[in-house]
């Protein structure tokens, strides 16, 4: 198998031509750093299927910042395995200088490579036309235009990279270091014959070596890099100064200035949308919409689909004899599963909404204006992407946290993301709300009167927002204290969003999601059915039986905890359940109370409010749960992190349990404490 | 070379090495860059601020934020604290 390596600075077009060349569906994106994980496709082309092309991540230079650069660089320095065997040089021709600091280093690895200048039509606008015979000359490898949107020059491409059509310059001329780094770098040549040249000056600019050199190397490095600076060189600058008077000649040489550059539509467009005034307001105005899409709009087909399936339960009640089998169908499978397919519309709309906004090229925009704010509680501008998506839900939220180069600020924002109000609350908040809050509540401020209900539902978002604030604030102040990052934004040109890949993109998303929480939600109300139905008991009284079952022993463990919460067994055992996944709350709560849809509503979380509510206290004979009760609970699932998909990301993405389990305990405790406060307040206020 | 210099003094113009940083440049005014400082100036000097090149502040932001510069015929974003380790020159238009 012969494998070719597509290696690009961000944003360079490397998606796009990976997707052409090898004809699969995969995502592009037009903001920095989409590309993620190594993705890998055979060559297009019928007789030649043994070419495998590899997808990198974007990288600047082979000094790897940051977890996604570290992937692509090893890769191509053969770290963990072997060396690719050709590489493919993604070059935006409209960015041809800082493209080719990269393209210099990548020459020098030795690898056959072949160059792919891409957006020349964008050079073209600017007025610069590159002379493809003269860098191929300067580079020492050839060079090729393609436009792979377009198609133009692929099918020769194609054909190209099936007949091995790359080149080596055997004597890379860019390496022209000052004699101070030449000798070092070949002094450190000479007593570590493994490390080729150009990693040790991709090493040598670094504060310290990159964890996956050895311990020899590494200290080689330093002691060159310790050498530099006592002879008052900085590497860290000095190295790139030095490629960069190689670079300018090269482009002197081969980039030809056609017509002065023009403003493009782009820049026409920041001049409102990054306004220092005006900017504030458009950001503001898009939010809005986006929010107001999800809870309004959205709620329609919403509708649709509460209609759909409590006609779905209607019948299943006519059909079925009374029984456990129907109580379980009823309230587990259609009411469980439905309600959380009633959360369809929404979540597919902040999916799409996100695509749109993504795609056009605003959203680096808003990091571009969120920075200062995100930066004073200790996140990065870029945080704004994913902790947005999180809206939907925490899972892609924390992998779309990898565009973040500094890992401090990675950290932060993946440590907060559960605290942002996901859609997987929602169904736990409207049921709460329902039950609890009374429709005639209402704050009268003057002449407006505020819906109670409503207001709750706002009170819940802001406090979960305020409090991810809160906490990243906390902690880049103390546990997460670091010098902060590069800021490094690129703005992309705006550009028309490709709106039948972003449909089908937030289809297939939401599709996981549906797939994730219908599973589970079925399997734990079945689990919950069965475990707070048996073991049968005779001759006991009902309260003795409920308490005797398997749930009810489990829950009389958690109970003592859950007491100045004013909650009771049975709710500790729907809480357990939603550490599996907040969704499942509603649920679980059905099936612990038996719930069967009641006559008058047959929406599962109207009923089990309602069921909720009509618990009396065994002891006392008044009702069990108060208004404290159900403040407690909702400011519970504000804060906890009751997620196993997000532990799961947690763990993945951060390598280890460490992060997990301190974000877990952490939210518990907040949880805990938070629910205690608002219980106190409310009953407060309310005798 | 001793000319230029008298030049200089004659005219009371400010001296060409006088260096200012980044952030410190009006919108749409041009600088050279002398120095890059800071933990970060590996990759600033990788994305091309490197000595002698030229930098144009294309956009500065309300409250304190980013800084959006055009050099080598592109244009990135910086922070405020990254953009004040490099030292420039001023350069006449």
């Amino acid at each position: 198998m012969t494998r070719i390596a597509l290696v690009g600075n961000p944003n360079a077009g490397k998606t796009t031509l990976f997707n052409a060349l090898t004809g699969l569906r995969h995502k592009v994106g037009n903001y920095p750093g989409v590309t993620v994980d190594i993705k890998s496709g055979a060559l297009r082309g019928a007789d030649n299927t043994a070419i495998e092309v590899i997808d990198l991540p974007g990288v600047y230079s082979l000094t790897p910042q940051s977890p996604d650069e570290d992937v692509a660089v090893t890769f191509l320095f053969g770290i963990n395995e072997a060396q690719p065997d050709f590489i493919v040089n993604v070059v935006d021709a409209s960015n041809l200088e800082r493209n080719l600091f990269l393209s210099t280093q990548l020459v020098e690895l030795g690898i056959p490579m072949l160059v792919v200048l891409t957006m020349t039509d964008a050079a073209a606008r600017r007025g610069l036309r590159v002379d493809e015979k003269r860098l191929s000359t300067e580079l020492g490898v050839p060079v090729v235009s393609t436009d792979a949107p377009k198609g133009a020059g692929l099918s020769a491409l194609v054909s190209r990279l099936q007949e091995h059509g790359f080149g080596i310059n055997a004597s890379p001329v860019y390496a022209g270091y000052s004699p101070e780094i030449t000798s070092t770098v070949s002094e450190i040549c000479a007593l570590s014959p493994d490390i080729s040249p150009v990693l040790i000056s991709t090493q040598l600019v670094r504060e310290a070596p990159s964890k996956w050199l050895t311990g020899m190397d590494a200290e080689l490095i330093e002691s060159g890099r310790a050498k530099l600076c006592s002879l008052d060189i900085d590497p860290s600058t000095a190295i790139a100064d030095d490629r960069y008077i190689g670079i300018g000649r090269i482009s002197a040489r081969s980039v030809i200035r056609t017509t002065a550059a023009v403003s493009s539509i782009s820049e026409r467009i920041d001049q409102v949308a990054l306004h220092k005034v005006g900017g504030y307001f458009v950001f503001l105005a898009i939010i809005t919409l986006v929010f107001q899409a999800i809870f309004s709009w959205a709620q329609i087909p919403a509708e649709w689909i509460k209609t759909g399936i409590d006609s779905l339960g209607e019948f299943t009640k006519a059909s079925l004899p009374a029984g456990e089998l129907r109580d379980l169908l009823i309230a587990g499978v259609i009411g469980g599963v439905g309600n959380t397919v009633v959360f369809l519309p929404q979540i597919l709309t902040l999916l799409f909404l996100l695509g749109l906004l993504e795609d056009s090229g605003y959203l680096a925009r808003g990091a571009f204006l969120l920075d200062r704010f995100m930066y004073r509680v200790g996140l990065h501008g870029k945080s704004f992407i994913p902790m947005l998506s999180s809206f939907a839900c925490a899972v892609p939220g924390i992998m779309a946290t990898r565009t973040i180069e500094s890992g401090r600020e990675r950290l932060v924002t993946m440590f907060v993301i559960p605290l942002i109000p996901c859609t997987a609350r929602i169904p736990v908040y409207t049921m709460l709300i329902a039950a609890f809050i009374p429709s005639t509540a209402k704050l009268n401020i003057g002449i407006l009167a505020i819906d109670g209900r409503a207001l709750c539902m706002v009170a819940l978002f802001v406090m979960g927002i305020a409090m991810a604030f809160t906490v990243a604030a906390v902690l880049s102040r103390t546990a997460m204290k670091a010098a902060p990052s590069t800021f490094m934004l690129e703005l992309p040109a705006y550009k028309i969003p490709r709106i039948s890949r972003i449909i089908r993109e937030s289809i297939d998303q939401a599709w996981l999601f549906i797939q994730r929480a219908g599973t589970m939600i079925l399997a734990i109300s079945i689990a919950l059915w069965f475990l707070s139905s048996h073991p049968k008991v005779q001759g006991k009284s009902p309260k003795e039986y409920e308490r005797s079952t398997y749930a009810g022993r489990v829950g009389a463990l958690v109970e003592p905890v859950l007491k100045p919460l004013g909650m009771d067994w049975k709710i500790g055992i729907g809480l357990l359940a939603s550490v599996a996944a907040r969704e499942v709350f509603v649920a679980a709560m059905g099936a612990i109370y038996n719930v069967d849809a009641s006559e008058d509503d047959n929406h599962l979380g109207v009923a089990v409010g309602a069921r909720m509510r009509a618990q009396v206290d065994p002891v006392t004979g008044k009702p069990a749960y108060d208004i404290g009760t159900g403040a407690a609970l909702l400011a519970f699932f504000a804060f906890a992190q009751q997620c196993m998909s997000t532990f799961a990301v947690m763990r993945r993405e951060t390598n280890g349990w460490k992060w997990p389990v301190l974000q877990s305990v952490t939210y518990l405790a907040i949880a805990w404490v938070m629910a205690f406060l608002v219980r106190t307040v409310v009953m407060a206020v309310n005798t | 070379m001793h000319n230029i210099v008298s030049e200089y003094n004659k005219v009371d113009q400010p001296a060409p090495h006088c260096e200012c940083t980044l952030d410190c440049l009006a919108n749409g005014t041009k600088g050279e860059v002398c120095s890059v400082t800071g933990p970060n100036r590996c990759r600033l000097a990788e994305l091309g601020f490197s000595r002698g090149c030229e930098v144009e502040v294309a956009r500065k932001s309300a409250f304190g934020g980013p800084i959006e510069v055009r050099l080598r015929s592109y244009r990135v974003s910086l922070r405020v604290e990254e953009a004040s380790g490099i030292t420039v020159r001023a350069v006449e238009d």
